[in-house]
């Protein structure tokens, strides 16, 4: 279960989408267990996401239908699944079941308070049993109480049924609460936190983005030496050296 | 096992997606029913016009069928060759084909059999047999006259029965003729004896309890008939002699020559089976058709059956079966063609006006769906499912409008039917109304995709990245190109070749496409046009302070949206404006027609009781003349001639000013003047004194003739030989003249030997007199003193003088034989309103010729002429009954009488002229005229096209209602961003309806322009619009009345437009700013 976590305009949604596969990339590779997306067509996309990979977008209306009772919507979520001919492994009733959600059976979408549509918008996400979960700002203008409440649901997912749940945050409480966070900085990874420690990510091109703490000891444009020392690797500015 | 688990998991899917649509069109409920009324608006125009032309197709049948008489619709049978029995031809007429259910097509059965012979003179002592040899028994089929004219009976000239001459003669025997017949004398004809007319009885010489000796055949004997009734004919044009003339009398026979004909003498069927042998009988069945039995879709069944019917019989039996129903059914198929044409457009034209707007609507609120759509995508649907879900509703709310707007059409054809067709005429849902609809629903789902298609465009992908939807201009524009180029070309073909009004091939589709294609064009270059016209305005007040004009300048320049409206607005109005303008035309046009048709506000067809005198009786039961005229109306091959009351016809006929000559002038002209006063005799004898001087060769006799004006019977009374010197001659008169007889002339008839010398004769008239019932000898006031007053038509070889207080005649007995002299009371030539058509057909070397009363050819003299007569149209006369009633001379005439009453007419006359002698047998009115104009065919029509321009109008002014409506929520937020910034709310307002009234107001102008331009150019072609009543000018102004409705639709449209701009966009804008909400 991995949070992506930072300021608005970062491109966080942008990463969200580009695994989900309604954008392509223009470079480099996206790939989700074996597949890259980038070879795929726009139908063996829809294939995909029909089935493996489940997005949750941000907005609850834009999940669900409004007019729908919760199996109508979960019913409609795995339409996708039944149409490509991939069955969904359990019926909307047993999903509720298993999420903790059966009180909401019946209910229509409308007629519910806001956290509880955003907790079908996440049951109807996992309605086709999905290997890959991303939810974008899941707890977006919720109160805390419900944003904890979605939370809990979708790490009740992560740890029960085994689906790996990428959500899109820009709540540091909120992704305080999933056991690893990628903190999206300027489009690039800036820093990848496992049960509240804190690391930097060295990417592809060998660069590596610095903590904020750590830019305002070293303020761009630097010159550093990177120095390897037997505890690791050590960033040495020349006007520090005697 | 697994089967049972798909089957259920099927149903469980067709459950939860028909939940799923239901929930959707519930939550969009707004919008799904906006859709779905549209849709059951196409669906329910397109169905109703099939609806509509099978009730007017069945008012065209019955309108078609029903004033044909029988002989046209009836059928007839005979045997192909020979004689055969009454039994014979009966079992065929009971045969005829019927219909397995439903009321039956025939009515009951009239027989009528006809045996020729030759009357033997009562001094023929021949015994045995006659001379005569030759088959009389075909002759009355002979004699039938076309069903389109009138029967008159041949005029007579009067052969002195001599006892010595045969005549021809047919024993007729017909299903109920008594009722038929006035019997002036006995009873009617009995198992034990025949009736003769009271002509045959004058000119035989017979009576009740005498006998009639006749001869069938070529060695028939000599039989006696015995008459127990004298008759006179009713009406012999009437319906139940099926144009069969029965009356010839006077007429030269066909086989004989020299031999005159009688009228004919009836029998029963029993008495003439007793007295004519066998081989002589014809035998005629006759079958009328019963009105109202058949409906357009028995047709085709009764087709065939009765053109199977007619083989078999034939090929079998040998009886020939004939009706001319089939040809009259064609007559009706060709009008319902017509009508049916423009049914098809105007429906055609209001279900693709449905069709738009429901693709305008569908358009319009494809925003709603769109996130269903999305979702769809999200979840990975195919595209197939996809776009199910993106149309599933569109398409169910069509599929549900379908049987919907067929139930509503029918319900409102129903209710509409005794309205517009008259009682009795239903409305069924055919099969090609469903298929209409049905077809309409069809092209409506295809609207409807097209319309939703916005919610599929882009896609998820598109939509986040937030890229617009890339439009296609040209496509537009060629779009639009195409509209102006086919107006451009529907309007030049029209303004060439548009004038086809009134030609077989009836009305012009184009014409009825007109008003729509131009309003297309004309709203597409507005549409166009406008947006840089704004552009233009709104550059100019972008930086001043009209902030309301700088605004709506900018809004309507900018949406698209608004060309739409703008270019429905101006359909609808067109379409008003044209269908109104062709309506008030058309029944401008229709009641002028009625009502010159017809004559007058109502007609009256009498007949006038024996012995009544018809102008008399109709003056004394309106002694006003305000509001009744007798009316006489002589049909012959050469023209009608319309005798009137001139005394009376300008009050009471219907003139209209186009006729150029005001009735009462046209009136006066009628009207002779300088006539010598009549001279009436009434008493048992006639006397005449006169001194004879000359040299009397050749036994010259005084004789004077008189006219029963009540019996329409003229007889010679011989005075006796004249003799030298003053003598009074003395002779009886016929009937004794008790309703008076008017003295036509004194005649002397003499030898004509050849002599060497011609000898001169001075006759000198000194008295008249006229011996009453009570035997006194009364002098007649006839103006002998005064030879001006008497006239001589053989003036050339009589003069006229006054001789002491008498009249004096000289003249010659030369070689001609006769000279007569007359009252001067009647005019040499008939004064005579004449029309084009008439002048060119009956023109003598002097005047024009006009057909008399009794037939014969008068010599007229031309007094104004008009472009058409009322009552009698084109080719006819108009002149004033008591003048042609002044050469009636000789035999009873059948002419037909009519009463025509003005509006003012009291109900009680009708009862008046029955005490006067005048029985009303029928009643034509210009009202029943005009709604019988009304329900015709093509008329029927274009009241289809009056609706339908009404619905346009609705359609588009809810269409304008709903778009504004449902765009309100975006328009509250823009307006509201404008409150935040300062601007006042009376200046959205203003913007708003600013907005309102441009869009609609160049809507309306284009519209108006449209329909007016169509008008103008199509109405002359479209037959019913200017149906011509021949010779009336047409009246073609484009009436205000259109102009007006035109403006009232705009104001509707602007009163329902600013409602919703006021209380949905801005106070909600209010609102929104308020709250700082936008739920």
């Amino acid at each position: 279960m991995l949070a992506l976590l930072g300021p608005s305009g970062m491109g966080k949604t942008t990463v969200l989408r580009l695994i989900a596969g309604v954008m392509t990339a223009s470079a480099g590779v996206v790939r989700v267990g074996d597949v890259d997306l980038r070879k795929l067509k726009g139908a063996e996309r829809r294939r995909l996401r029909a089935g493996e990979i489940s997005y949750i977008v941000q907005g609850t209306w834009a999940n669900v239908l409004p007019f729908a009772t919760t199996v109508e919507n979960l019913w409609f979520a795995q339409h996708g699944a039944r149409v490509q001919g991939r069955m969904p492994p359990w019926e909307p009733h047993e999903l509720l079941a298993l999420l903790g959600l059966s009180q909401l059976a019946d209910a229509r979408l409308a007629e519910l308070p806001r956290g509880a549509q955003q907790l079908v918008a996440v049951a109807a996400g996992m309605a086709t049993g999905p290997r890959l979960l991303l939810a974008d700002e899941p707890t977006a203008q919720l109160t805390s109480t419900s944003a904890f409440n979605v939370v809990q649901l979708l790490r009740h997912i992560s740890s029960e049924l085994g689906t790996t749940v990428i959500i899109v945050t820009h709540d540091h409480v909120i992704a305080s609460l999933l056991p690893r966070v990628v903190t999206i900085r300027d489009g690039r990874v800036g820093a990848d936190a496992i049960r509240g420690e804190e690391y930097a990510v060295v990417d592809g091109s060998g660069s590596v983005q610095l903590p904020p703490d750590v830019l305002q000891v070293l303020p761009p444009n630097t010159r550093v030496r990177v120095v390897r020392s037997p505890g690791g690797v050590e960033l040495r500015s020349p006007e520090w050296e005697p | 096992m697994g089967a049972r688990v798909g089957r259920l998991r099927g149903t469980v899917e067709r459950s939860s997606r028909a939940a799923l649509l239901v929930s959707g069109l519930r939550w969009r409920a707004r919008s799904s029913l906006a859709m779905l009324a549209v849709a059951v608006f196409a669906t329910g125009v397109a169905a109703f016009g099939p609806i509509y032309l099978h009730s007017a197709d069945q008012v065209v049948l019955t309108g078609t069928l029903a004033p044909a008489p029988p002989v046209t619709t009836g059928l007839e049978f005979f045997p192909a060759t020979g004689s055969r029995t009454l039994p014979w031809i009966e079992r065929f007429v009971r045969s005829a084909p019927e219909p397995a259910a439903g009321p039956r097509w025939w009515g009951k059965p009239l027989f009528t059999e006809t045996a020729g012979f030759v009357s033997v003179p009562a001094n023929f002592s021949a015994h045995g047999h006659t001379s005569v040899s030759a088959d009389l028994t075909t002759r009355t089929s002979r004699h039938r006259v076309p069903a389109s004219t009138r029967i008159r009976l041949v005029r007579v000239t009067r052969t002195p029965y001599r006892g010595t001459l045969p005549f021809a003669g047919t024993l007729v025997a017909r299903t109920g003729e008594c009722a038929h017949l006035q019997i002036v004398s006995g009873t009617c004809a009995s198992g034990r004896g025949i009736i003769v007319s009271t002509r045959d009885a004058a000119t035989l010489g017979v009576s009740v309890g005498q006998g009639l000796r006749v001869v069938f055949g070529s060695r028939g004997k000599i039989i006696s008939l015995p008459i127990v009734g004298i008759y006179r004919p009713g009406n012999p044009s009437a319906p139940y002699w099926w144009s069969y003339n029965y009356f010839i009398y006077g007429s030269p026979s066909e086989l004989y020559t020299g031999v005159t004909n009688l009228d004919a003498v009836f029998a029963t069927l029993h008495g003439l089976a007793t007295w004519a042998p066998k081989d002589r009988i014809y035998v005629l069945g006759q079958v009328p058709y019963h009105y109202g039995s058949l409906t357009v879709d028995s047709i085709s069944g009764f087709r065939q059956r009765l053109d199977r019917y007619e083989s078999i019989s034939y090929r079998n039996s040998g009886v020939r079966v004939s009706t001319r129903l089939l040809d009259l059914l064609d007559v009706a198929g060709s009008t319902e063609h017509s009508a049916g044409t423009v049914v098809d457009v105007v429906d055609l034209e209001l279900a693709l006006l449905g069709i738009f707007v429901l693709y305008f609507v569908a358009n319009r609120t494809a925003a709603e769906r769109e996130p269903d759509v999305r979702l769809a995508e999200l979840r990975g649907f195919r595209m197939r499912s996809t776009i199910a879900v993106a149309l599933a509703e569109p398409v169910a709310i069509v599929a549900a409008a379908v049987p919907l707007g067929l139930l509503i059409a029918w319900a409102v054809a129903r209710a509409a039917a005794s309205t517009v067709f008259g009682p009795g005429v239903g409305a069924s849902v055919t099969l090609l109304a469903v298929l209409a609809a049905v077809v309409a629903g069809l092209v409506g789902v295809g609207a409807a995709a097209l319309g939703a298609r916005r919610s599929l465009a882009g896609g998820l992908s598109a939509a986040a990245d937030a890229l617009p939807t890339p439009g296609r201009p040209g496509w537009a524009l060629l779009g639009d190109a195409a509209w102006v180029a086919l107006a451009g070309a529907g309007f030049f073909e029209l303004v060439v070749n548009g004038d086809s009004g009134g030609g077989p091939s009836g009305s012009n589709p184009l014409a009825a496409l007109s008003p729509g294609l131009l309003a297309v064009a004309l709203g597409v270059l507005a549409a166009r046009l406008l947006p840089r016209a704004l552009g233009v305005a709104h550059r100019r007040t972008a930086f001043s302070p009209k902030v309301a004009a700088a605004l709506s300048t900018r809004t309507v320049a900018r949406r698209k949206e608004y060309r739409t409206q703008l270019v429905l607005v101006a359909l609808a109005v067109a379409l008003t404006t044209f269908a109104v303008s062709g309506w008030i035309i058309s029944a401008r046009n229709r009641d002028a027609r009625a009502e010159l048709a017809v004559g007058a506000p109502r007609v009256l067809d009498v007949s006038v009781r024996t012995g009544t005198t018809f102008v008399r009786a109709v003056r004394r039961s309106d002694p006003t003349g305000r509001y009744a005229m007798a009316v006489v109306v002589e049909h012959a091959a050469d023209g009608t001639t319309l005798a009137v009351d001139a005394q009376r016809f300008a009050a009471v006929a219907t003139w209209p000013v186009v006729l150029g000559v005001p009735a009462a002038q046209v009136a006066r002209r009628l009207r002779p003047r300088g006539l010598a006063p009549q001279v009436l005799v009434r008493g048992t004898a006639i006397s005449v004194t006169a001194d004879t001087t000359g040299t009397l060769h050749g036994s010259p006799e005084l004789a004077a003739n008189v006219y029963d004006m009540n019996t329409q019977f003229s007889s010679r009374v011989t005075l006796g030989r004249l003799s030298p010197g003053a003598h009074r001659y003395e002779g009886r008169l016929y009937a004794d003249c008790p309703g008076g007889c008017r003295l036509l002339d004194l005649s002397v008839t003499w030898s004509t030997k050849t002599t060497a010398q011609t000898p001169t004769v001075r006759l000198g008239i000194t008295s008249l007199a006229v011996r009453t019932r009570s035997a006194a000898w009364v002098p007649l006031r006839a103006g002998l003193d005064n030879p001006h007053l008497w006239t001589s038509s053989t003036s050339d070889r009589a003069q006229l003088y006054r001789s002491g207080d008498g009249l004096g005649v000289r003249f010659s007995l030369d070689s001609f034989g006769t000279v007569s002299v007359s009252p001067a009371d009647v005019p040499k030539a008939l004064p005579v309103v004449v029309t084009p058509t008439s002048q060119s057909t009956a023109s003598g070397d002097a005047g024009p010729l006009v057909v008399g009363l009794d037939g014969s050819t008068l010599p007229g003299r031309q007094v104004a002429e008009v472009p058409a007569l009322p009552g009698v149209g084109t080719d006819s006369v108009l002149v004033d009954l008591r003048a042609a009633e002044l050469y009636l001379t000789d035999g009873f005439t059948t002419d037909t009488a009519e009463v025509w009453l003005a509006k003012s007419a009291p109900p009680s006359i009708v009862s008046v002229l029955g005490r006067h002698g005048v029985h009303v047998a029928g009643v034509t009115t210009a009202a029943g005229a005009v709604a019988a104009l009304a329900r015709s065919g093509l008329n029927l029509a274009y009241l289809l096209y009056l609706l339908a321009a009404a619905a346009a109008t609705f359609l588009v002014i809810s269409a304008t209602a709903f778009t504004l409506s449902s765009a309100a929520r975006r328009r509250q937020g823009e307006l509201s961003a404008l409150r935040v910034v300062g601007v006042d709310a009376a200046v959205l307002r203003r913007a708003v309806w600013a907005e309102q009234g441009l869009v609609l107001g160049v809507g309306v102008l284009a519209g108006v322009l449209a329909g007016a331009i169509a008008a103008a150019v199509a109405i002359r072609s479209v037959p019913e619009f200017v149906t011509k009543t021949p010779g009336l000018p047409l009246q073609l102004g484009l009436p205000v009345a259109a102009l007006t409705v035109a403006l009232a639709a705009l104001l509707l449209a602007l009163a329902v437009t600013v409602l919703i701009a006021s209380t949905v966009v801005v106070r909600g804008a209010t609102a929104v700013r308020l709250t700082g909400s936008r739920t």
